[in-house]
């Protein structure tokens, strides 16, 4: 039996941390959601230098989101999967225009949620909250393997793993995006996608 | 400037404002949220500082006394390692000014042996965010909890993001502007978290020098 929206969303919060779907803050989270939308590959879910930011959960697809650097680069910054929830962080914590983007390279059906009502509804609902930082704390513990793997896992070894995970990737992808990914400078990159 | 002992001999609560206010003010200003920052103009009279003293050369792996603060590098320098398989790595340093929270090394989470090494005298500024219910402060400081929630794991975005520069460029920019911390470590380790080879690092570290 097809589920509803709020349901979805509610399953994959208790997936994710243990908790029954029926948790009366999951249902309210999922049901402030709006959608869904629909997204042909190609598509992008949003872009850099927008002023309304939104946290998507992603119910179907995959796709890249990238990061603008310093330098004006883009970076290719990680994978979106069905079940996850993504968004511009930048966006998320300050207000700032967004400075990623996302772009799903198989069909895809999402839902949003405005950085403004997220925020307000973490604010109401201390036990939410509660969770929220046990994730980011996991999340953090993530990044840092991220950081660190960057930096020291064979190059050889670290492609041949993400291009396995996500097959396609130098598709939908340009090798400077890549190549920043692993942290590593465009030849360097071409040699090791030989 | 008066201080009150709490429970250990380095963690006291400030009875008056600390030194620097506005720019204090101003850093806590910039982490939260814009629509949250009335707030922060509302209360700043308000605020209880804690002061943590750390010596050079202590090492941390958990600092449960800044469970749920916030807290800022007032002066100092502290470098974060971890550990993976056999290698130690640092990811980042923080100096002035900096917000550090302690998530990075909770002991719970820690799987990658990340350490806090005090690599100069430091004093660190902190707030308790964990107030009851009815305290008047009680807004701000879940303001602050969530920002320090998201920035914790938003700033190692930021040191992945900077891998993602040109490693000459970063790097001979980096080296000149932490000459100091750049002196103290050993080569090897500078490489390392640079992400670049020893004889890349030599090069850089001419051409940083030479123009200085």
């Amino acid at each position: 039996m097809p589920r509803s929206k709020t349901e979805v969303i509610a399953a994959r919060l208790a997936d994710m941390t243990g908790l029954p779907e029926k948790f009366p803050d999951f249902l309210s989270f999922g049901t402030l959601f709006e959608g869904p939308f629909h997204f042909t590959p190609g598509e992008q879910i949003w872009g850099s230098g927008q002023k309304d930011g939104y946290v998507w959960f992603i119910q179907a697809g995959y796709g890249f989101d990238k990061v603008d650097l310093e330098d004006g680069t883009t970076m290719l910054n990680g994978m979106i999967e069905p079940g996850l929830f993504v968004c511009d962080e930048k966006n998320l914590m300050w207000g700032k225009l967004t400075v990623s983007s996302a772009k799903m390279y198989t069909h895809t059906t999402a839902y949003r949620l405005s950085a403004k009502n997220w925020r307000e509804f973490v604010y109401s609902h201390p036990q939410f909250r509660s969770i929220l930082y046990r994730i980011n704390a996991h999340f953090l513990q993530m990044r840092k393997l991220r950081l660190i793997k960057l930096k020291h896992q064979d190059k050889k070894a670290y492609w041949e793993e993400t291009k396995a995970r996500f097959p396609g990737i130098e598709l939908y992808c340009t090798q400077t995006e890549i190549a920043s990914y692993f942290g590593v400078s465009k030849s360097t990159m071409h040699r090791i996608m030989k | 400037m008066l201080i009150r002992y709490i429970h250990t001999t380095r963690r006291f609560i400030l009875t008056q404002q600390p030194l620097h206010t506005a720019e204090i003010l101003n850093i806590l200003k910039e982490l939260l949220h814009p629509d949250d920052r009335v707030m922060l103009a509302n209360a700043s009279e308000e605020l209880v500082f804690e002061k943590i003293s750390l010596p050079q050369g202590a090492i941390e792996s958990k600092l449960p006394d800044l469970n749920n603060h916030i807290t800022l590098v007032l002066k100092g320098v502290i470098g974060v390692s971890h550990r993976l398989e056999t290698l130690l790595n640092w990811s980042h340093f923080y100096t002035t000014g900096d917000l550090l929270f302690n998530l990075e090394i909770h002991e719970e989470l820690n799987r990658m042996e990340t350490k806090w090494h005090v690599l100069e005298d430091t004093v660190l500024y902190s707030i308790d965010t964990n107030v009851p219910d009815e305290h008047p402060l009680k807004k701000l400081m879940v303001a602050f909890k969530l920002q320090r929630s998201l920035l914790c794991s938003y700033q190692y975005q930021h040191y992945i993001n900077n891998h993602g520069l040109d490693r000459h460029e970063y790097s001979v920019k980096w080296i000149r502007e932490h000459s100091k911390i750049a002196a103290a470590l050993p080569r090897q380790e500078l490489a390392n978290f640079l992400g670049i080879s020893n004889s890349s690092l030599k090069t850089f570290l001419k051409e940083a020098l030479t123009d200085a």
